[in-house]
């Protein structure tokens, strides 16, 4: 059963919160549907998911959240931002959490560019 | 004379009567025991499987309860439970989830194209066949996630991944 095989995936999504949860192997695929509670909590998904299949080719996985109203919100940066000046924007928002919610697009917490769409991780 | 016989047949009487006692105790496991080891065989087979599915024995005889994804995980489940020795016989109450819906091929295919837009990847052509999503083109392996993404939150059937990863 491809439940075996993702059962770090399905323990995660099992453990962190995300809700309307469904999961069900089907034609030789293993649907994950529900509603993310953050951006954060998604990306961490899909962080196994990608650890588990690397270059993502086997073609047995249809890994589909969504993420709460309100767990989503994008900023974009601004010409003289630093990721510790637009954590101070949001209460309870760190630069190293928009930072880690960003690694895709930030390889160096130092260095962001003016029009990058950050994702703003709930508190 | 007589006497003696009916001696003798009530002696050939009890050795008959503990014969079968004994048969009867060496029947087999009983009931408690033959469930763990239905349990253990599911186990054996797939954890997951095992942990969807409730077993109960009654003279022999194994019921399984629960809800399954799929025909081929019940009746995987029943093969395991009649393959256990000393099962009479399995009772198949398992229910099979309600498949999955999935959208027509134009919706996915525009869900994807608004997905690949929302996270900003360029280079990617998406073909929906028969509810399957196929990618194909070149993309940075910083993208990759994002590109699937797309492709798995427009809920298909399957994503074939077949990008050339740079």
């Amino acid at each position: 059963m491809l439940r075996d095989k993702y059962q770090s995936l399905i323990a995660m999504a099992e453990g962190s919160g995300v809700t309307e949860l469904e999961i069900q192997e089907q034609d030789n695929v293993l649907h994950i549907h529900g509603t993310a509670p953050s951006e954060a909590v998604k990306q961490q998904l899909w962080d196994e998911y990608n650890r588990l299949d690397p270059d993502m080719r086997s073609g047995d996985v249809v890994l589909s959240l969504e993420v709460a109203a309100g767990g989503e919100e994008f900023y974009t940066v601004q010409p003289g931002d630093s990721l510790s000046k637009i954590a101070t924007k949001y209460k309870g928002v760190t630069w190293q959490k928009i930072f880690e919610a960003n690694r895709d697009q930030i390889k160096n917490p130092d260095l962001i560019h003016p029009g990058q769409k950050l994702r703003i991780p709930t508190a | 004379m007589q006497v003696r016989m009916s001696r003798h047949m009530v002696t050939a009487s009890i050795a008959v009567c503990l014969i079968t006692l004994l048969s009867a105790c060496k029947r087999g496991p009983d009931d408690a025991t033959l469930t763990a080891n239905v349990k253990s065989q599911l186990a054996a087979q797939s954890p997951a499987l095992a942990s969807m599915v409730n077993v109960e024995t009654k003279d022999g005889v194994v019921t399984l309860t629960g809800t399954v994804d799929n025909d081929s995980a019940k009746s995987q489940a029943e093969q395991a439970a009649k393959s256990v020795a000393s099962v009479k016989s399995v009772v198949n109450n398992l229910t099979v989830k309600p498949p999955i819906t999935v959208s027509d091929d134009t919706k996915i295919k525009s869900a994807v194209e608004a997905g690949l837009a929302k996270y900003n990847v360029k280079g990617v052509t998406a073909d929906v066949t028969d509810g399957q999503v196929t990618l194909t083109g070149e993309i940075p392996r910083a993208k990759l996630q994002d590109a699937m993404k797309a492709a798995n939150e427009a809920n298909p059937k399957k994503v074939n991944n077949q990008l050339t990863i740079k």
